[in-house]
């Protein structure tokens, strides 16, 4: 049995989806339905009540597991304090850890998010720190008490796919937890190659909120997560420099 | 007297409960979370908040994130 089982919870899919950037909260639902994500992210936020935006829960049906995210928080500190905003919600444990303080790039501080991880999870969060790919760090979460480690693909928004690949792979190999592909990934065969090489999941965003139909490419990422999952068990086969003829080189006509 | 509401001068005409408060700036209560003076208000302590004089209220909501 294929399983993955983060914070005790069995996870159904192992694509995760986020909702930031689709041009309206109405087509969360369908995407989520055709993704079939069971495991989706928000973020919090002081919302001005004359503005006309929508209170996401009111879009995410409640078999979902709601993972906030601490974005906004440029310190462990900060990150502690909206992940416990956030659980005041109601809407459960799960948490994504985000400790951004570089602007330019997005990418998360390691020794914050460590630091963020190990308070959070001691006050009984389920907690998923998104990071820069780094085998020591990794380590040093789950020894925090991470239920996964969610290393990025590339820089957060930018579709340019598993440029971290042979990191996250030795990370795969190493870390005795879920490894989760978080960020940068652009393309179904992204989201495949992610799973192909071990993830235990890959989240995405953008790559589904920006794209002109944002429902089938929810769908085609779905298929490729699954595709790539399903190659990953199968075993991939080895590659070679030379060519190694696939028909049998004896009984030629010629 | 003035209170500040995410960050925002807000002026009252007295002491306010805070639920009254939250209604009255245009929250829908059940899907927010509150911070008063700083502090995380679980939900069994909203009905005994009043909102006094130079107070910090902060109201949060889910909205889309990656």
């Amino acid at each position: 049995m294929d399983e993955l089982v983060i914070g005790g919870q069995k996870i159904a899919n192992r694509l995760f989806l986020g909702t930031g950037k689709f041009a309206s909260y109405g087509q969360i639902p369908e995407v989520i339905s055709c993704s079939g994500a069971q495991v989706v992210t928000v973020a919090l936020r002081r919302v001005d009540p004359s503005s006309a935006e929508e209170n996401m829960l009111n879009f995410i049906p409640g078999s979902c597991i709601v993972m906030p995210n601490t974005s906004g928080a440029r310190t462990a500190d900060e990150a502690v304090k909206i992940a416990r905003l956030a659980r005041a919600m109601g809407c459960g444990n799960w948490i994504k850890i985000e400790v951004i303080s570089d602007n330019k790039y997005l990418l998360p501080d390691n020794e914050e998010t460590i630091l963020a991880t190990r308070i959070l999870a001691a006050e009984g969060f389920v907690v998923l720190p998104y990071m820069n790919p780094d085998l020591t760090a990794g380590r040093k979460m789950l020894e925090a008490g991470a239920a996964a480690v969610m290393p990025l693909g590339s820089p957060i928004g930018t579709n340019r796919g598993l440029k971290t690949k042979e990191i996250v792979q030795i990370m795969i190999n190493e870390l005795a937890a879920p490894i989760i592909v978080d960020a940068g990934l652009g393309k179904p065969s992204d989201a495949a190659e992610a799973m192909e090489i071990g993830a235990a999941a890959v989240l995405v965003n953008t790559a589904i909120a920006t794209a002109e139909d944002p429902v089938r490419m929810a769908e085609a990422f779905s298929l490729a997560v699954k595709a790539g999952r399903k190659a990953y068990l199968a075993g991939l086969g080895e590659q070679s420099a030379q060519a190694c003829a696939s028909s049998p080189l004896t009984g030629f006509l010629f | 007297m003035k209170v500040y509401l995410n960050g925002k001068d807000v002026f009252l005409s007295g002491e306010t409960p805070l639920v009254d408060f939250v209604r009255d700036n245009g929250f829908r209560p059940e899907r927010v979370v509150i911070q008063h003076n700083g502090r995380i208000l679980t939900r069994e302590e909203w009905s005994g908040a009043s909102v006094r004089e130079n107070d910090r209220i902060d109201v949060l909501q889910f909205v889309g994130g990656g």
